[in-house]
């Protein structure tokens, strides 16, 4: 599924084209040759209703164009999940929802390695009495592992056109095209398959004979890879490490790439503050514009990386394996395997955790491991956290062996994963009894080389949804924020009436912010906010935390009135509590700091993950749902810590 | 195995006769020739003139509809009526007609991949009936000037008509390297 | 749901009311076992009786048991020439016959 584009949400203008629908089952090759055909002009969206994304694109074929849908990968028309149910609506000539036509001819991609299988939807497919071509794949595979087939007399068995693509390689696909140009030229069985389970395998059988299938050996390769990969111990072992790898890389090699990012919009924020004249322009565009838009896109170095590592995984086929692996450890939460998969896309960033459950078969367990997603420790809290750490335990302290700040550090970690889990559980017991149970399974395809093509798409147009969906959203609340922390405006005589040095720009902020509209609001929610010690300069930098937990670090900076706003730490760790009962209190004491990182561990403060919820998922309702209970249980596992720390003190 | 396994078969179109449809069906089960009579409900469809011809092969069972009716409404019957009668092969009544059969497994071979191959080097052949057991294959077009016709393409041809056609064999030579006269082999024993 | 769903969901699959007591089942393989299907448990449901059969686990078809994960469960079987993890749940509903 990552070989597809997460591009705009509305799926591309094809109406009044000739319309190709490829099928066929999962693992097949679809979407490589989906991207074949359609090349990067192909739209993203859902079908109407449900959550089940939906492909479609426009090729042209000579001097006409025409429209490609690529639909849900399915075993069977007997549908058992929603994306199968799908294929059967879009297939269904006499099924009219909004925006859903039936195509007007089919392209069915069978495996040629598992035709035995294969042939069976291929039966179902036909009794649509649609036009049909059908499309061999990996029939590079079948001739390597010594298997055989001919094309000429498995037309004739089955009645329509054959044609072979060998992966999915632009001039490959010739054959393709030139078919796709003729489809009235199409034949079509003389008589359609039987669809009576017995009959159909005989069907199967006698067709297999005729086109004279020579079955390939066992995929020699995969076998013994397998065999080390899936091994009990030492698979389980290097299955860990390539976990292991996988976050070191993230981290590492994206923080070099991600400084550069940070440093380039330091130097367009510092040119905006040469060349605007007019002061509060050039603030707003160097702190909400570029700052806002720089926060977000700091994370794409991350981001690009992960997919890449992730296309590269799912590319050589070892996800499954991965899936195998964790699908007893995800059976108690009432997940499988591949809901792992999604959960540790998530410990970057959610939202491609989020996309990843597209592979969940079942609805229910993609709606449920997309609430328990958020919880991951995702990398916008790392800034956060360094932050809070550092003014818990100072570097050097130990607890045994270990350093405090580590051992914090990796409790935050496993208390994300933890509650993920079991919040996923939760809702899949929530949601549980209504309708069949789903059987769990799931192939294993051979290994293969990942193709270049299919990653530098995956990487490249994934990266633009990304920037063009999260940008709008992030841009809008801190523009909105930083309009909220800079209003009203103060004059120099209210400034001086107010003992404010008007010659030093970090006091006459500092003032300003103090008596902004946002400081109004941080105070006006305090008693919201008071059990868990925080006080109104926490409080603004958790509502601007809202759009990105990141940007707490620098709200608070700016609300420190710190002299050097890129270290708050030393100010913020001096603040005391101004006003109310607990007045002189240190601000960050320990039952506070421990309250926030609690608070940070649940709520879900990230405007970006709640858009791409709301994508998936279809509605408002789950995202707005999760909002509310991660605020709720925030709250009170940050009043629980607190009460806590502060007894053991 | 507790149930009994469905005979596989499959449909193929005839290129040229739109009423009839070639049934694939597994090897030797019903003897070559002309089919007067079948078990069941293919022997009443052949009684009552819907089929109005059937005629079966080593591995395959050719069957004529009526004129008015079309394969797209009475297949999936007709399949059915074959399938369930091929699983009582000797209720079958079958009159030998080697010409017939082999006339016809001729035309529908070259109607594949030789033919094609023919075709596309420029060659032209024509298949017809010398009497009740002789049938001639004429090489001609680009075929005569071309040396491969000896080896290949005859060698070829007799291959794939002996998959079909087991008993198939070259009854004269004389006819020249372009003339490939066939019959069939009588009954061993 | 469309006539061709409609009557897919209708294909019937015979289970073995006449069994003997304990029969074999997929989840009974050991590594390297070789088997046929022979029919569905009693009481599957229908449609993952269907689903199997969609999967290629089809009676006659040939499995073979080729590992298991390291806690157990699921197995991975080879059946209609490619490679299928099954839970164990999956795999009792499946009959076999081990003599090959």
């Amino acid at each position: 599924m990552t070989g597809h584009h997460h591009g705009g949400g509305s799926v591309a203008d094809t109406a009044g084209l000739r319309r190709f629908a490829v099928v066929g089952s999962p693992n097949s090759g679809k979407t490589t040759l989906f991207n074949a055909l359609t090349g990067l002009h192909a739209k993203t969206g859902n079908y109407p209703g449900v959550t089940v994304a939906r492909f479609e694109g426009t090729m042209r074929l000579g001097d006409q164009t025409v429209a490609v849908e690529d639909l849900p990968g399915t075993y069977s028309l007997d549908p058992i999940s929603p994306d199968e149910q799908i294929v059967v609506d879009v297939l269904d000539t006499k099924h009219h929802a909004d925006g859903v036509e039936t195509p007007d001819a089919l392209l069915v991609l069978l495996d040629a390695t598992t035709l035995r299988r294969s042939l069976g939807l291929l039966a179902q497919m036909l009794q649509t009495e649609l036009p049909i071509c059908v499309v061999l794949t990996f029939t590079d595979d079948l001739t390597r592992r010594h298997g055989r087939l001919d094309t000429a007399a498995l037309s004739r068995a089955l009645g329509v056109p054959v044609v072979a693509v060998a992966n999915g390689q632009r001039n490959a696909v010739s054959a393709l095209r030139q078919a796709m140009s003729d489809v009235d030229s199409w034949s079509s069985p003389v008589v359609p398959p039987p669809t009576a389970t017995a009959e159909v395998t005989a069907w199967v059988e006698s067709v297999l004979i005729a086109a004279d299938y020579q079955v390939p050996d066992v995929d020699v390769r995969t076998r013994r890879i397998d065999a080390v990969l899936l091994h009990p111990v030492l698979g389980t072992a290097i299955f860990v490490m390539t976990m292991f790898v996988f976050f070191q890389t993230i981290f590492t090699v994206a923080a070099p790439l991600q400084d550069y990012v940070e440093q380039f919009f330091g130097w367009l924020g510092e040119l905006v503050a040469m060349w605007v004249p007019i002061p509060w322009l050039s603030a707003f565009l160097s702190e909400a514009v570029i700052g806002g838009v720089g926060g977000v896109l700091v994370f794409l170095p991350q981001i690009m990386l992960l997919f890449v590592l992730i296309a590269l995984l799912e590319g050589t086929g070892y996800m499954a394996r991965a899936a195998f692996l964790m699908d007893r450890v995800m059976a108690p939460a009432g997940l499988e395997g591949r809901a792992f998969v999604a959960l540790l896309s998530s410990v970057a960033c959610a939202i491609p955790g989020i996309m990843a459950t597209r592979s969940l078969p079942s609805a229910k367990d993609r709606l449920a491991t997309i609430m328990g997603v958020p919880l991951i420790t995702c990398s916008a809290r790392l800034p956060v956290y360094i932050l809070l750490i550092g003014m818990l335990f100072d570097s050097a302290d130990r607890v045994g062996p270990f350093s405090a700040q580590g051992l914090v550090m990796f409790a935050l970690y496993l208390f994300g994963a933890i509650s993920a889990l079991t919040v996923a559980a939760i809702f899949k017991r929530l949601t549980a009894g209504t309708g069949p149970v789903l059987p769990f399974y799931m192939e294993m395809p051979p290994y293969q080389m990942p193709r270049l093509q299919s990653v530098a798409a995956a990487v490249t147009t994934a990266a633009t949804a990304f920037l063009r969906k999260v940008t709008s959203i992030i841009l809008a609340t801190t523009v909105m924020l930083w309009v909220l922390l800079n209003l009203p405006p103060r004059s120099d005589a209210e400034l001086a009436a107010a003992s404010v040095d008007t010659s030093d720009d970090a006091a006459v902020s500092a003032f300003v912010i103090d008596h902004s509209y946002a400081a109004s609001i941080g105070r006006a929610v305090e008693p919201v906010f008071d059990p868990l010690g925080f006080d109104w300069r926490i409080n603004v930098g958790i509502l601007s935390s809202l759009a990105a937990r990141e940007v707490f670090v620098a709200t608070l900076g700016q609300v420190a009135a710190a002299q050097n706003p890129d270290e708050p730490r030393d100010s913020l760790a001096k603040m005391r509590v101004e006003t109310g009962p607990d007045a002189g209190r240190l601000l960050f004491d320990p039952p506070t700091i421990a309250a926030l990182l609690v608070f940070f561990v649940y709520a879900l403060q990230c405007m970006s993950t709640v858009a791409v919820m709301r994508r998936e998922t279809g509605t408002w309702r789950w995202p707005a749902l999760a909002w509310v209970y991660m605020f709720v249980v925030a709250w009170l596992m940050a009043l629980l810590a607190h009460t806590v720390v502060a007894s053991i003190r | 195995m507790r149930h009994p396994k469905a005979v596989a078969l499959h449909p193929e179109r005839v290129a040229g006769e739109p009423a009839a449809v070639r049934w694939v069906v597994p090897a030797g089960i019903v003897p070559s020739g002309r089919v007067v009579a079948a078990p069941g409900r293919l022997g009443g469809l052949l009684a009552d003139g819907t089929l109005t011809a059937a005629l079966a092969e080593h591995a395959a069972v050719w069957l004529w509809l009526r004129d008015g009716l079309t394969w797209r409404e009475h297949g999936r019957a007709i399949g059915a009526a074959l399938r369930q009668a091929l699983a009582e092969p000797r209720d079958w009544v079958v009159e030998p007609a080697p010409a017939e059969v082999l006339s016809r497994v001729t035309a529908d071979v070259l109607d594949g991949s030789v033919g094609d191959f023919v075709a596309s080097h420029g060659g032209a052949v024509a298949v017809h009936r010398v009497d009740d057991d002789v049938v001639a294959v004429e090489l001609g077009g680009a075929c005569k000037n071309c040396p491969a016709v000896d080896d290949t393409l005859r060698q070829r041809l007799l291959q794939q008509l002996c998959r079909r056609c087991p008993d198939v064999t070259e009854v004269d030579r004389t006819g020249g390297r372009l003339l490939l006269t066939l019959g069939v082999r009588p009954a061993s024993g | 749901m469309s006539y061709i769903s409609d009557q897919m969901s209708q294909r019937q699959l015979a289970s073995d009311r006449g069994a003997a007591h304990a029969p074999v089942t997929m989840a009974d393989l050991e590594r390297g076992d070789r088997a046929r299907v022979v029919s569905y448990g009693d009481d599957v449901a229908a449609s993952t009786v269907r689903r199997l059969f969609d999967l290629g686990i089809v009676p006659g078809a040939e499995v073979e048991m080729v590992r298991r994960a390291p806690l157990r469960d699921p197995v991975i079987f080879r059946v209609a020439d490619y490679e299928i993890a099954l839970r164990s749940a999956e795999a009792r509903c499946i009959r076999v016959d081990l003599a090959t």
